[in-house]
C-alpha cells in the first residue's frame, strides 16, 4: 500500500494481511464454532461466494464439506454470511489499521489531496464484500474498487512501458 | 501475430500471474504454481496444471507457489515458471520485446537480478522493473505524474 506523488511513492508500507489471512480466519472459526476442519479451497470458496465484513442486506448460506474434528468422518454444515462478518472482522480491521497508519505518516498535502480524491483498491482481495464500505466509514474518505481491480496490476505494468522517463525504475539490458 | 506487439507488462503476483499485451489486453492468467521433481530438478507443469496438483503429489513431486509472503521463496523455481509464462507469450512476436514486469516490493536486490536475467534469457529485449503500487495506480487509471496524492490499496492472495 503506498501514497504517491510525482511518479514515486511517499509513504508506503507492507500490508501484513491479504487475502490468504481471510481463509485462515475462516478456517479457524469453522474449527471452533462448527469442530469441523475444512481445506484452505472450501475456505476461498466460502470467502468468496459468501464472505462480508460488513452487514449484508440479505443473509446467504452456502453448504460446505469437512471433517468432523469428533467423529473423525465427513460431514456437511450450512455457513451463512452472518458468521463470515464475524470470522473476519478482525482480519479486515488490520487493514483499515494500517491504511489509518500510513495517513498518518501523510505529509498534510497530500492528505488532503487523498480525502479530496478517494482512495483506490486493487487486487483480487478487495472484492472481499464490504471491504470497501467497512474502510470508507472508518477513515471517512471516499473508498473506490478499481475497475477490473484483479487485472489492474497488470494492465499498469503494461502501460509503464509508455511512461518510462516518469518513472522512477530499475532498468537493465 | 501482433501487430503492436513490442510491450509486454507481466504482474508476478503471489495467486496469479498476468500477463498484459498493448493493444492485445490481457493474453495471459495462470496461476503462479509450478510443480516441480525434487529428484532431478525438473519443472513437470506450471499454472493451471500444476495448480490441480497442489496438494495430491506423490514424495518425490512438489507443487508450489514459489512467490509465498510478498518475497520470492524460491526464485530457481521462479525463475523458471517466468521463463515459461515469457515464451507462451513471446513464442507470438516477431520481434524480441520490451517486458515490465511488477514485482512484490519487498524482494531484494539479488532476486531483482534473478528476475531480471530470466526475462532477459526468455527473449526479452530489454527488462525493466516497477514497484507494486506504482503499476496499480497506472492500471487504476491515476495520473501519477502529477504532484498529487494517490492512496492506491493493492490486497492480493500474500502480502505485498
Ligand atoms: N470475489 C472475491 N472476494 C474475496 N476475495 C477474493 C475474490 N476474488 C479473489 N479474491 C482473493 O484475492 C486473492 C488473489 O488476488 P490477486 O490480486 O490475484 O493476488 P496476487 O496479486 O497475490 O496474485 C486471493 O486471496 C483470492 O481469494
Ligand atoms: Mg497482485
Amino acid at each position: 500500500m503506498a501514497v504517491i506523488s510525482l511518479g514515486g511513492s511517499v509513504v508506503s508500507t507492507s500490508l501484513k494481511v491479504a487475502g490468504d489471512k481471510f481463509d485462515e480466519a475462516i478456517i479457524k472459526y469453522i474449527k471452533k464454532k462448527h469442530n469441523i476442519m475444512i481445506g484452505e479451497r472450501t475456505a476461498e470458496d466460502l470467502k468468496i461466494n459468501i464472505g462480508c465484513v460488513y452487514p449484508k442486506i440479505q443473509d446467504m448460506e452456502m453448504d460446505i464439506r469437512g471433517r468432523d474434528l469428533i467423529t473423525g468422518l465427513p460431514k456437511t454444515v450450512t455457513i451463512h454470511s452472518s458468521e463470515m462478518l464475524e470470522a473476519l472482522i478482525e482480519t479486515a480491521m488490520m487493514i483499515v489499521d494500517a491504511v489509518h497508519s500510513v495517513l498518518e505518516r501523510t505529509p498534510p498535502e497530500l492528505a488532503a489531496d487523498i480525502s479530496d480524491k478517494g482512495i483506490y483498491m486493487t487486487g483480487g482481495g478487495c472484492l472481499l464484500d464490504g471491504l470497501d464500505k467497512l474502510l470508507q466509514e472508518k477513515t471517512g474518505i471516499n473508498v473506490m474498487i478499481a475497475q477490473d481491480a484483479v487485472s489492474c496490476v497488470a494492465l499498469g505494468t503494461g502501460k509503464a512501458l509508455d511512461n518510462l522517463d516518469t518513472l522512477d525504475m530499475r532498468k537493465r539490458k | 501475430m501482433f501487430k503492436y506487439g513490442q510491450d509486454i507488462g507481466i504482474d508476478l503476483g503471489t495467486a496469479t500471474v498476468i500477463a498484459y499485451v498493448k493493444g492485445k489486453g490481457i493474453v495471459l492468467r495462470e496461476p503462479s504454481v509450478v510443480a516441480v521433481d525434487n529428484n532431478t530438478g525438473d519443472v513437470l507443469a506450471v499454472g493451471k496444471e500444476a495448480r490441480r496438483m497442489l496438494g495430491r503429489t506423490p514424495g518425490n513431486i512438489v507443487a508450489t507457489r514459489p512467490l509465498r509472503e510478498g518475497v520470492i521463496s524460491n526464485y530457481t523455481v521462479t525463475e523458471k515458471m517466468l521463463k515459461y509464462f515469457i515464451n507462451r507469450v513471446c513464442g507470438k512476436f516477431i520481434f524480441s520485446p520490451r517486458i515490465m514486469i511488477c514485482i512484490p516490493s519487498q524482494v531484494t536486490e539479488v532476486e531483482k537480478k534473478a528476475v531480471i536475467d530470466a526475462a532477459s534469457q526468455a527473449g526479452a529485449k530489454k527488462v525493466y522493473l516497477i514497484e507494486e503500487p506504482i503499476a496499480a495506480a497506472i492500471g487504476a487509471g491515476i495520473d501519477i505524474s502529477k504532484a498529487c496524492g494517490n492512496m492506491v490499496v493493492d490486497i492480493g492472495r500474500r502480502n505485498n
